[in-house]
């Protein structure tokens, strides 16, 4: 017998736990996690892929999605399935195929470091909607849009998040915007230059980003990061192209040290459904299939990004 | 002192250590003389009265009085509490003398006409300290301390009289070491194993031992003799001793060690401070804080620190802290001579028990020993440091501090006996998922370990039970004298998950009970406008034609994304992404619903904008259509997708014949 995807176990475990702590997660990726992986980055992928929500900030709980059935455009029919999955799901899913409610069924493992994708093919609107029913969860089209048409934008995300009162910059680290990465920076006590830091408080790592106006706000680190990029282009630093699209293989490339915060991240995986695939042979990219002109412009008017058109061909072997 | 007397001073001086705390009825010479003169009995020759009080009491009135305490409240101390106290002395004294006969010399001391036999010791002396730890355990509920002799078994070598062998093996400051060494490896929240040979497993724990003191200073003589050379005897007691501190303390105590708060040193390095911190339990929780008087903050997540209000003292630091704190719980802190302070989940330097080769760590120690831990003392004032103490550091650890520091063992060292680490845990109880499996940890072992009677071999120590195919249901470990039983489970339940977090429209996730709306959770909006889109899928059909508004034809674009190709997924559906016929062909109809029939060409779709029911029937009137009307009345007002059979009236190429050649009502008048 093969030993089924650790990561497929660990989120079947999180599917009948439904909600936990880190130490429980921690505890759990502890022994079947791949080399190289942590349970942090774990969690963070099974966030990005809509299966769970995290409270990094405030609580540090994790809580498994309610099962989705999520139709991706351009699939010819084949919904994703999204949250909570257990080996009972997927036997319910068998026995719908045999019912003939559902017309094919395949778990796709594009990655060593993602989860599998469960693709659900089914022929109507109504089998989608009843097979969800079946899931005990709910269908939903279009997720691509719903996601990216819910959320702010960058400056507003930035506006809502201004902070009176911020760490103190003990052993910050600044974001140093053309090479994409933390240095160490001298911020003497609470006496914050405009940018975007790292620092520890509490146990976590807190991303503060203070404008030219010196107004400090705390973010995510993603958002704080492309915060720093947006005023960074305003002020003519020159900063990497981060967001770049390929018209003739509709694909997106996203450099690492930039990533999508993740309500966009998950935006860009529901294009496809799969895991973005990470190209290392230079700088460190993620690769995004099937990313449609329209939401990839989406993304760089959320990001205040500029819109650069590139050719996406050199990773063509990497991929394959 | 009469027989009555000699039991409660017994019990007073030897089993009355508190909660928690082992107790050994180590009635030594030199003990009964020291608790003859810190009590001030006043006896002139303490031996010499024990040995005369059982006599007198003789060991038959022991028996008789034996029956009379068990129907009893049995609150008070055990009737023959000073027999076993005088079989402790006799293994003392020919244990001393090289001697190992037991049973002429204890039969000579009770003052017996007649040698006691092994079958007479067996019903009395060997139940007794049974009893004995029952009344300590059970009767008293560990207030007064737990048992530390145990493991002996009723067969095999160091069976029957082992326990006094236990409790005069060592003397008060060897016990210290022990202390020392059962802290270090910190078994207090692992489940332990099933042990299959209590001797063998016992033997595993001296070994361990002998490891651990390897190189150490401050192992009393005593101690060091009897794992270094001791007789075989000597060790036996030894093994047996320590199974039980590490076992039937935790198999008695569990409760308790629930109810323990780690208490460690904490280095402020921003504020330059030094502070006691309480740990906080894996109970703590936002929604549930644990809030001590003694603490300066609320614990509001498991392992975060809470400065106490008590400034720490040398001797807290080298000691050790106990205080009892309401709702009962208690406060522990183990005294060292060098603690190690690692920062890992909270930006402060805590005191820990582990340190992993390469992390970097303060060592807080007494002032002068640089040298020895290979790291300055600070320079700079630290507020709160007791007098003589400094911190070191920070600098890497090494496996050679190990030794130097006396304290800071790698983590993977620190393993005292097998056990299961990590895994997808369903509960507290080892039951896992299937494919989950936790991976065996296994302390000492180069021997194949054998799961579910199949052997597998060890590396590095460890074994990954994920790896080996498991299936569902009861799997038992067996390594050695130790046996891990756990069971495997299969998720084959549909999953009841509620939505417990959402995404605000920032992106901040919230608990979803704290916001009435406007969440996202996963990709479906909560408690907002209905999310379900426009139905586009039609089963796969060779044709499929739409119409759109009244006049307007487009043909549905069937094909799919390069990447679903690339992926050779199925195809199960055709997605209708229409496309106006008008000039403007961008544009793309907005709120399409569908109509749909089949005849032997295939499946028609078709488009109706019925976004007012008076508004479709106008439209339906305009057409004059019968095929339409009849069409319309089929599907109702929302049609979806929908398969219509029916026996139509005319061929669908008439109906977009008609549908083509509309003419809009405006314009026929």
């Amino acid at each position: 017998m093969n030993p089924p995807n650790p990561l497929d176990v660990l989120l079947e475990w999180c599917s009948i736990l439904g909600s936990g702590s880190r130490g429980q997660f921690d505890a759990a990726c502890d022994g079947l996690l791949p080399d190289q992986s942590t349970p942090a980055r774990l969690l963070s992928r099974l966030e990005s892929m809509g299966h769970i929500d995290v409270d990094w900030d405030r609580s540090g709980r994790w809580a498994v999605i309610p099962p989705t059935l999520a139709l991706i455009e351009g699939s010819g029919g084949n919904a994703v399935l999204l949250g909570a999955r257990t080996g009972g799901t997927w036997q319910r899913l068998v026995e719908l195929r045999r019912r003939g409610v559902v017309k094919d069924l395949m778990a796709v493992a594009s990655s060593d470091a993602y989860p599998s994708t469960w693709f659900v093919g089914v022929a109507s609107g109504d089998d989608l909607d009843s097979t969800a029913a079946e899931l005990g969860g709910t269908a939903v089209t279009e997720p691509v849009w719903w996601a990216l048409n819910h959320f702010a934008d960058l400056r507003a995300i930035v506006e809502s998040a201004r902070a009176r009162f911020v760490p103190s910059g003990f052993q910050a680290k600044t974001f140093d915007a053309p090479r994409l990465r933390f240095v160490d920076a001298e911020v003497t006590k609470d006496d914050w230059p405009p940018g975007c830091f790292e620092q520890r408080s509490q146990g976590k790592h807190r991303y503060i980003f203070v404008n030219d106006n010196g107004e400090r706000h705390i973010l995510d680190r993603w958002v704080a990061v492309h915060a720093e990029l947006d005023r960074c282009r305003r002020r003519g630093v020159a900063v990497p192209d981060v967001l770049t699209w390929d018209r003739r293989s509709q694909r997106m490339a996203n450099l690492a040290g930039a990533q999508l915060p993740v309500q966009w991240a998950r935006a860009a995986i529901l294009c496809t459904g799969l895991p973005p695939h990470r190209a290392t042979q230079a700088s460190w990219t993620d690769i995004y299939e099937g990313v449609k002109v329209t939401l990839w412009k989406g993304f760089c008017e959320a990001l205040a990004i500029p819109l650069v058109g590139e050719d996406l061909s050199r990773f063509d072997e990497e991929l394959r | 002192m009469n027989i009555d007397t000699w039991n409660e001073v017994l019990a007073g001086w030897f089993l009355n250590e508190g909660p928690h705390r082992p107790v050994y009825l180590s009635s030594t010479g030199a003990e009964l003389q020291r608790m003859n003169d810190e009590l001030r009995l006043g006896v002139a020759d303490i031996e010499e009265d024990l040995r005369l009080t059982v006599s007198r009491a003789t060991y038959h009135c022991g028996i008789r009085t034996h029956s009379v305490w068990v129907r009893s409240d049995r609150i008070a101390p055990p009737p023959w509490l000073a027999f076993l106290a005088a079989s402790v002395l006799v293994v003392q004294r020919q244990t001393d003398a090289g001697s190992t006969e037991f049973y002429n010399a204890f039969s000579r001391f009770l003052g017996m006409v007649q040698r006691l036999t092994q079958r007479e010791y067996e019903e009395s002396f060997f139940v007794w300290w049974g009893w004995l730890a029952l009344w300590l355990e059970k009767t008293h509920e560990g207030r007064r301390g737990f048992a530390t002799w145990r493991g002996i078994p009723e067969s095999g070598p160091r069976s029957v009289i082992g326990h006094p062998y236990t409790q005069v093996l060592l003397r008060r400051e060897d016990r210290r070491d022990l202390d020392g060494f059962l802290a270090d490896f910190g078994s207090e929240h692992d489940e332990l194993p099933e042990l299959t040979d209590r001797l063998q497993a016992g033997l595993h724990l001296v070994a361990a031992l002998r490891r651990w003191s390897s190189g150490r200073r401050m192992l009393t003589t005593r101690l060091r003799s009897i794992i270094e050379g001791g007789s075989e005897s000597s060790v036996e007691s030894l093994a047996y001793m320590l199974l039980d501190r590490l076992f039937d303390q935790k198999a008695e105590n569990q409760e308790s060690s629930a109810r323990r708060i780690a208490v460690v040193p904490v280095f402020d390095e921003l504020e330059r401070e030094l502070h006691l911190a309480a740990i906080a339990p894996a109970t703590a929780s936002l929604e549930a804080p644990l809030v001590l008087r003694e603490c300066t903050s609320p614990m509001t997540a498991p392992g975060q620190p809470s400065f106490l209000r008590q400034i720490p003292t040398g001797e807290m630091l080298s000691g050790g802290i106990e205080m009892d704190t309401p709702p009962d719980l208690t406060l522990v802190g183990a005294g060292r001579e060098v603690h190690a302070l690692a920062r890992r989940e909270w930006d402060l330097w805590c005191g820990v028990r582990t340190v992993e080769d390469g992390e970097e760590v303060y060592f807080l120690a007494p002032l002068g020993m640089d040298a020895r831990l290979q790291m300055r003392a600070t320079r700079r004032v630290v507020a709160n440091m007791p007098s003589g103490w400094t911190v070191y550091g920070p600098g890497l650890f090494t496996p050679n501090l190990e030794h130097r520091a006396g304290v800071a063992l790698l983590a993977k060292e620190r393993l005292l006996v097998p056990r299961l680490r990590g895994g997808a845990a369903l509960d507290s109880r080892r039951n896992y998922l299937v494919g989950g499996e936790p991976t065996v940890e296994l302390p000492g072992a180069s021997e194949p370990v054998v799961v579910d009677g199949s052997r597998h071999a060890v590396i590095n120590e460890e074994l990954a039970l994920n790896e080996l195919g498991l299936g569902a249901g009861a799997h038992i470990v067996t390594a050695g004298p130790f046996r891990i039983p756990f069971a495997t489970i299969s998720g084959s339940r549909l999953p009841d998950v509620q939505v417990a977090l959402g995404r605000t429209q920032t992106g901040i996730v919230v608990e979803a009970s704290d916001e009435t709306g406007g969440l996202i959770a996963g990709v479906k909006l909560l408690n907002g406008t209905p999310q379900r889109g426009p139905a586009r899928l039609s089963p796969v059909v060779d044709r499929v034609t739409l119409l759109g508004s009244l006049g307007e034809v487009a043909t549905v674009d069937v094909g799919r994304a390069g990447w679903a190709d690339r992926l050779t997924l199925p195809r199960t559906a055709l997605e209708l992404a229409a496309r106006s016929t008008y000039a403007n062909g961008e544009r793309v109809i907005a709120f399409p619903l569908w109509l749909a029939w089949v005849d032997e060409s295939g499946w028609t779709v078709a488009r109706w904008d019925l976004s007012a029911a008076s508004g479709a029937e106008a439209m339906t009137k305009s057409t004059e259509c019968q095929l339409w009307r009849a069409v319309v009345t089929e599907i109702g007002s929302d049609p979806a997708i929908f398969r219509y059979e029916a026996d139509l009236l005319v061929r669908s190429e008439e109906l977009l014949e008609m549908w083509r050649n509309y003419i809009s009502p405006d314009a026929s008048e």
